[in-house]
């Protein structure tokens, strides 16, 4: 007669993906945007990550891996929030165009303009 | 030909995450030969008192930080500063994470084996290596680049390297020879650790846990298969949630003992698929845990790292192993709870082990692959066993 062993259940709480990413998930990460950087060719960029989180990382591992392989079984919404395509790299205009530019279409900042989000609620915090 | 190996028409090999022989196994000792841990196994701290090897580690947050398993931490781990390998610089390694004594102790903990009721079945069912080590003393993706290449190709560390390589991987070989070889991986936001360029360059050489177990179902298998556990938790569609099932530190061990028996039943509750197919478990490396057998010199694989890839001040010249890890072959036609002695394997054996069984003389592969040991000839049994067990999950 065969023996048939029982296997408990996982606990709920196993599930931490806000857990630090190890160094192994981000060389994962790094590695598979390399080679899709690669397989992208020279006309479009492959964006690096840094993710915090395993969770994170995991979101950013399903969309290179759906690049590469294709057939992969789609990614469901959940994982990838919207399919995105790489983005085309933007030529640079020569510096004297983009300082013209920058000149005409600059506004003028003013000082309240300069104090940047959350500055105000730090600065309180020290009070 | 034994036959077993003329039945053969399958071999799976599963690859987990970190962690060594008697951190999984050591509680094992005596069992049918294993050499596990007498209990009398001691690392000094760095107040220089003994700590003792205990069967007190836990599947989920013992271990973080994750130990340190670079080379350099290897090293200090294996020699412990000194010129032979001792296996004493276990708890030193792991304290010079976080300067605290009480967690560096932590590295010598085991499993007691009712804590692994998946591994402690198959090894006490089916065929055990006591001296199954890491390719190199050092961390995941070199490791693994040995069970897919025979070699890393001089690398000692996470980087990528795949790209320009001068030997072919075991997938490429077989597809050049007519044969059939597949990577499983889990599915897309774990992906495939090992093989990036053959995954832009050959996807028909992948698959994902979901093709795996229909493909068990459907009796279409490949020759040979090698599964990747899930690397991260994350969600699906549905808000479904899978748990990282690789073991990898501070990964939940219980799954990845569910997913080591889901891969098990997927060709054990086959009856066509079962007495024709063999499945390797084994882990990549140890993840820094404690071992008691110091790693053995091999045959160099004809690469030098040199000594600022290493991070020792040495270079490395890939003549001895890295720390040794557990490893099960399971198959009706492996003698119930045998143990395999005085052979010495390592991953470079899983290329080498399926070129020799499905291609044949190739010789163009790296040294250290040709001087391994292959595994299939420990299919001895006159013919399948019919009282293996299941698990139910």
């Amino acid at each position: 007669m065969v023996k048939v062993i029982a296997i408990p259940k996982t606990p709920k709480s196993a599930y931490q993906p806000s857990r630090k990413a190890s160094d192994l998930i981000k060389a994962h990460l790094s590695n598979l945007e390399f080679m899709a950087g690669k397989m992208a060719g020279p006309t479009r960029a492959i964006r690096s990550t840094k993710p915090r989180s395993e969770g994170q990382a995991a979101l950013r591992i399903a969309e290179l891996t759906q690049m590469m392989h294709p057939t992969t079984d789609p990614v469901p919404a959940a994982i990838v929030p919207a399919a995105r395509a790489p983005r085309p790299i933007a030529r640079k205009k020569p510096a004297a165009k983009r300082a013209s530019a920058k000149k005409r279409t600059a506004p003028k900042r003013s000082a309240g303009a300069k104090r940047r989000a959350g500055s105000k609620k730090r600065a309180g915090a020290r009070k | 030909m034994t036959p077993g190996l003329a039945a053969l028409k399958h071999l799976v090999v599963l690859m987990m995450e970190n962690r060594s022989f008697d951190h999984m196994l050591g509680g094992l000792n005596g069992v049918g030969g294993i050499d596990g841990l007498s209990g009398t196994e001691t690392n000094p701290d760095t107040n220089g008192n003994l700590v003792k090897v205990e069967p007190k580690a836990q599947y989920q947050g013992q271990l973080d930080p994750d130990p340190d398993h670079h080379f350099a931490a290897v090293n200090k781990q294996i020699f412990a500063g000194g010129t032979t390998p001792s296996m004493q610089g276990f708890v030193q390694s792991y304290f010079d994470q976080q300067r605290d004594v009480n967690q560096s102790k932590k590295i010598m903990y085991y499993f007691a084996p009712e804590k692994l009721p998946v591994l402690t079945s198959l090894v006490k069912e089916f065929c055990t290596f006591n001296r199954w080590f890491s390719s190199i003393p050092g961390p995941t993706l070199c490791n693994r680049a040995f069970a897919h290449y025979g070699t890393s190709f001089g690398h000692v560390s996470q980087e990528i390297f795949f790209v320009g390589v001068q030997f072919k991987s075991i997938y490429e070989r077989l597809l050049a020879a007519n044969s059939s070889g597949r990577v499983y991986y889990f599915d897309a936001a774990s992906s495939s650790l090992e093989v990036p360029n053959l995954l832009k360059n050959q996807p028909q050489l992948f698959g994902t846990f979901k093709n795996f177990i229909d493909d068990c179902g459907n009796d279409r298998l490949p020759a040979y298969s090698f599964i990747e556990p899930n690397y991260t938790d994350h969600q699906d569609a549905s808000g479904a949630t899978f748990i990282a099932s690789d073991q990898h530190p501070d990964h939940h061990v219980r799954e990845g003992e569910r997913f080591i028996a889901l891969v098990y039943n997927a060709l054990r509750k086959n009856p066509v698929l079962w007495p024709k197919s063999a499945l390797l478990v084994v882990y990549d490396e140890h993840g820094g845990t404690f071992d008691h057998v110091p790693p053995p010199s091999v045959v160099t694989d004809g690469f030098v790292a040199q000594p600022s890839a290493t991070g020792t001040g040495e270079a490395f010249m890939f003549d001895r192993l890295g720390v040794r890890v557990p490893a099960v072959l399971i198959s009706p036609w492996v003698p119930k709870g045998s143990v395999v002695n005085g052979r010495v394997f390592e991953h470079a054996c899983i290329p080498a082990t399926v070129t020799d069984w499905q291609i044949g003389l190739f010789n163009d592969r790296s040294p250290r692959e040709k001087n391994s040991e292959t595994f299939l000839d420990l299919l001895t049994e006159p013919a399948p066993r019919t009282d293996c067990i299941e698990f139910r999950l």
